[in-house]
């Protein structure tokens, strides 16, 4: 019977450096490749013992096709937007449901009292200065957590989920005018409301993101 | 997947493999349900790596795959697994390919016309 080969920590450590050569840099999509390629590798080396690392990993290389490793990157990059994006959904979801709705009631009631109380302006600044609060609040995060810099999904989950400042801004010049020109006094505050919704979304599920990192590091020895 | 006859006819069909092996097996690795696949199909099937990972990553963003990263081997390896809908997604998809082959079938093997 066949013994099944192993490969040792130094050949380990040999396809790992190849792996990154080629541009696979963060942890999270490299320890898959790596996984699967070391595998693979020990499948074939046990079949044939006269095959070097460099053969056999040759051969796993070009049965990933003619991307090689990049297609499983470019899934893990597609599927993490998407994966961030559907809990941004949900959490939205959450704000209309029973245990949510009276928060949602209520931030709408308090733009509503500063729109009859400080005007069109004061409320559309408000999203603007909470998304501005939240941009700072994710560069703090990427300062602090450095050991998390490596995992590509904790730098998504920075950059996908901070996309609503660019509408804030815009919403902070165009919409007392257009509430002026319409005359619809409710519009501002309804917008608002959304718009911070969103944000608070984000921020819940960056949070949750965090703590799932945090776990992967330290099941992967990255902590 | 490369082009021999299993694959041509599975083509298409490759998420349905996934899910099934990941129901029956419970929870498996990327590699894993490469081997998985050559060895039932005795080798007539070759899922690549290509066309896995999307598979997977895509099952993973709709939310029927759950995924879990642990060391074995002396190395980290993540693992897939079904949740419910992946569960419920499963039997659906294998009863429609299933369907889909009987009536393929029919078309070589077509039931008895009875005249009266």
């Amino acid at each position: 019977m066949d013994m099944k080969k192993r490969l040792s920590t130094e050949e380990v450590a040999q396809v790992d450096a190849w792996i990154r050569q080629r541009g696979f840099v963060y942890d999270d999509v490299r320890v898959e490749i790596l996984d699967h390629v070391l595998s693979a590798m020990e499948d074939l080396m046990t079949i044939d013992e006269h095959l070097s690392l460099q053969q056999a990993y040759s051969q796993v290389r070009a049965s990933f096709g003619i991307f090689g490793f990049s297609t499983l990157e470019e899934a893990f990059i597609h599927s993490t937007e998407k994966r961030l994006w559907r809990k941004v959904a949900e959490q939205l979801l959450n704000f209309i449901k029973p245990k949510g709705v009276l928060h949602s009631l209520g931030l709408v009631l308090f733009l509503v009292a500063m729109q009859i109380t400080l005007g069109g302006y004061a409320v559309s600044a408000f999203p603007l200065v909470l998304s501005l609060a939240f941009i700072l609040g994710r560069i703090h995060i990427y300062r602090r957590e450095k050991h998390l810099q490596k995992l590509l999904s904790f730098r998504m989950s920075l950059g996908t989920l901070a996309l609503t400042l660019p509408i804030t801004t815009q919403m902070y010049i165009w919409l007392p005018k257009i509430e002026i020109a319409s005359g619809n006094s409710w519009l501002i505050p309804l917008i608002a409301s959304v718009i911070c919704l969103l944000d608070w979304a984000q921020w819940r599920v960056l949070q949750a993101e965090l703590d799932k990192h945090r776990q992967l590091c330290q099941k992967i020895g990255l902590a | 997947m490369s082009q021999s006859p299993g694959n041509q006819l599975l083509k298409g069909h490759l998420h349905t493999l996934v899910l099934h092996l990941l129901a029956d097996k419970g929870r498996m690795y990327g590699y894993e349900i490469t081997r998985e696949v050559k060895e039932r199909t005795a080798g007539q099937v070759q899922l690549t790596e290509g066309a896995l990972y999307p598979v997977l990553h895509k099952l993973e963003s709709q939310g029927v795959l759950l995924t879990e990263t642990e060391l074995a081997d002396g190395r980290a390896r993540k693992y897939y697994r079904l949740n419910e809908a992946g569960q419920e997604l499963a039997q659906s998809t294998q009863q429609q390919l299933m369907q889909e082959l009987q009536s393929v079938l029919l078309i070589f093997n077509p039931p008895q016309m009875r005249w009266t």
